[in-house]
């Protein structure tokens, strides 16, 4: 019988281990994405910066200034832009239409509102003269510049909360268990 | 199988219902399609053979307004028209757009008419293009066939070689759209490859049309190393540095450029010895085609003009004329679906070549030079 008891308060332990380390992983996971949020948004950012270049020389097609804009973004923001870009070359849609594709294609962090610039600016690409897109460009930037800021602040702010609560919870759940 | 160029380079171009209506038509009408045009509100229309027609919802032609299933260009199809021409970068085609064109890849021509941006601010009168920043609210676009018709200057390569590969100074001049730019590429591809021995015989009409100038030896001639200044991308329809049409083996070609500056590069950088133009027109053009002469170099370029009186009173040309630029006209003029080489005039003696016009005749269709020019 002892031997039966200590090998129920082994398992107990173990499954209280595994309860703190799971959702001490999940906030640790949950602060690391607030993080990569901003990264991204700084690619995003990046990629503009590299496609206003491109568009303000006035010599390659929008097509190829994103796949240059997605080479030089990489990431996730790279990809995305990367997709568009293909589409845009197989005339798929316009290029908000090719943007939004790939939105769909690629899903993750950021998304909606926080792209809501990316959108805006989609709509308009290419639709006018290099003056013009370079203005619509660098107000996307300032959109986007924001948004990043506002992501590194949530991720500044969350970097220590959520592992926090994440452990915490895991360790009233162990509790619970033992 | 030949392939049929208004599917593979007009069609992808075209916005959805009239991309529909063109691949719904006749292959054999489709084979003699010189234009697509679009008209913002009103019906499509299609210049086959020369002839205008309206074009139904279904593909079929007619020669009045459509009733049943009409094709009338909205809003909608005449952005996404620009769209797809412009491939959503409006902004890497200012200067095209200024002039009203864009070439697609193949070398056809996309004119476009809207209201003109310029620099003293939206719609003001203009008297140049150069104050022509852009166009907005784009009210028609004309997509232009080009088809290489190789062998359609078989019929007057012997006007063009009449002093020797040495001195070649020819003017082509026709009306829009009656296939100089076909028969300029011909000319310079015929130059920069050279002939064989082996080429193809003249027909009856072409003998009995070079009266006064006579036979022409059949010995092999050497290819000649040419230039072509392609302003507009029509004449060679370059893509990625390749020439999209066969323009011979000893052709260089510069495109995007001015005629002026893309001849005074060509002469500095290439050293041909014949350049190849089109549409010549301005002052600084004819300064530069004398320029050419002056070093040596032959020219051959065209012009818009009904016929040689008319071009040689035409501003621009009348000055390269009168300091010898060219030695011999070519009028083209199109009767029916065939193009004709309808005078040759020796400029310096001011006599026509000709004892009769001159079927241009290729070597695909069977027909005469489209639409082209």
């Amino acid at each position: 019988m002892p031997q039966v008891e200590a090998a129920a308060i082994l398992l107990k332990l173990g499954g209280a281990a595994l309860a703190v380390a799971g959702a001490g992983l999940a906030g640790l996971e949950h602060a690391r994405a607030h993080r990569r949020c901003a990264e991204e948004l700084g690619r995003w950012i990046t990629a503009l910066s590299a496609l206003e270049t491109e568009i303000s020389y006035g010599h390659c097609r929008l097509a190829d200034a994103l796949a240059r804009a997605a080479d030089v973004a990489g990431g996730l923001a790279g990809r995305r832009l990367r997709h568009a870009a293909r589409a845009l070359w197989e005339a798929r849609g316009s290029p908000g239409e090719c943007v939004r594709q790939a939105m769909r294609q690629l899903p993750g962090s950021p998304e909606g509102q926080e792209l809501a610039a990316v959108f805006t600016l989609s709509d308009c690409l290419g639709a006018s003269h290099s003056s013009d897109q370079v203005r619509h460009i660098r107000l996307a930037m300032a959109r986007l510049e924001r948004a990043r800021q506002a992501a590194e602040e949530r991720a500044h702010r969350y970097a220590r909360l959520w592992p926090s609560v994440g452990f915490l919870t895991g360790a009233m759940v162990a509790l619970a268990l033992l | 199988m030949e392939t049929d160029i208004v599917l593979r380079d007009i069609c992808p171009a075209l916005p959805g219902a009239v991309r529909r209506a063109v691949e719904s038509m006749h292959p054999a009408l489709r084979r003699g399609l010189n234009e697509v045009r679009l008209r913002k509100g009103r019906q499509v229309c299609v210049v086959i053979q020369g002839v205008d027609y309206c074009l139904s919802a279904n593909g079929e032609t007619s020669a009045s307004d459509i009733a049943a299933a009409p094709l009338v260009v909205g809003e909608a199809a005449m952005s996404e028209a620009l769209r797809l021409v412009t491939g959503s970068s409006v902004y890497a085609l200012q200067r095209e757009l200024a002039q009203g064109y864009i070439t697609l890849p193949g070398g056809h021509r996309v004119g476009v008419v809207g209201r003109a941006v310029t620099n003293a601010g939206e719609g003001s009168t203009v008297s140049s293009a150069a104050h022509i920043r852009t166009q907005s609210d784009v009210s028609s676009m004309n997509y232009r066939v080009a088809r290489a018709l190789p062998g359609v200057a078989d019929a007057v390569m012997h006007l063009v070689l009449r002093r020797g590969t040495a001195d070649i100074r020819v003017l082509v001049v026709s009306p829009p759209g009656e296939g100089k730019t076909t028969l300029l590429r011909d000319i310079a591809r015929q130059l920069a490859s050279g002939s064989s021995d082996s080429q193809a015989p003249m027909d009856s009409s072409e003998k009995a049309g070079r009266g006064a100038v006579g036979a022409v030896t059949s010995a092999r001639r050497p290819p000649i190393r040419v230039g072509v200044v392609d302003e507009r991308s029509e004449i060679a329809a370059c893509f990625g540095g390749v020439p999209g049409h066969d323009v011979g083996l000893m052709c260089d070609v510069i495109e995007g450029c001015g005629k002026a500056e893309g001849m005074s590069i060509l002469v500095r950088s290439m050293s041909p010895m014949v350049i190849v133009t089109d549409e010549i027109g301005s002052p600084a053009d004819a300064d530069a085609l004398l320029e050419a002469s002056r070093c040596g170099v032959g020219v051959v370029a065209s012009a818009h003009a009904t016929g040689w009186n008319q071009v040689r009173r035409k501003a621009g040309v009348a000055e390269a004329l009168e300091s010898g630029a060219f030695h011999t006209c070519l009028v083209l003029r199109r009767r029916g679906a065939t193009v004709f080489c309808w005078e040759a005039i020796d400029i310096p003696a001011g006599r026509d070549l000709l004892s009769r016009p001159v079927p241009l005749v290729g070597a695909d269709a069977g027909g005469g030079v489209h639409a082209a020019g």
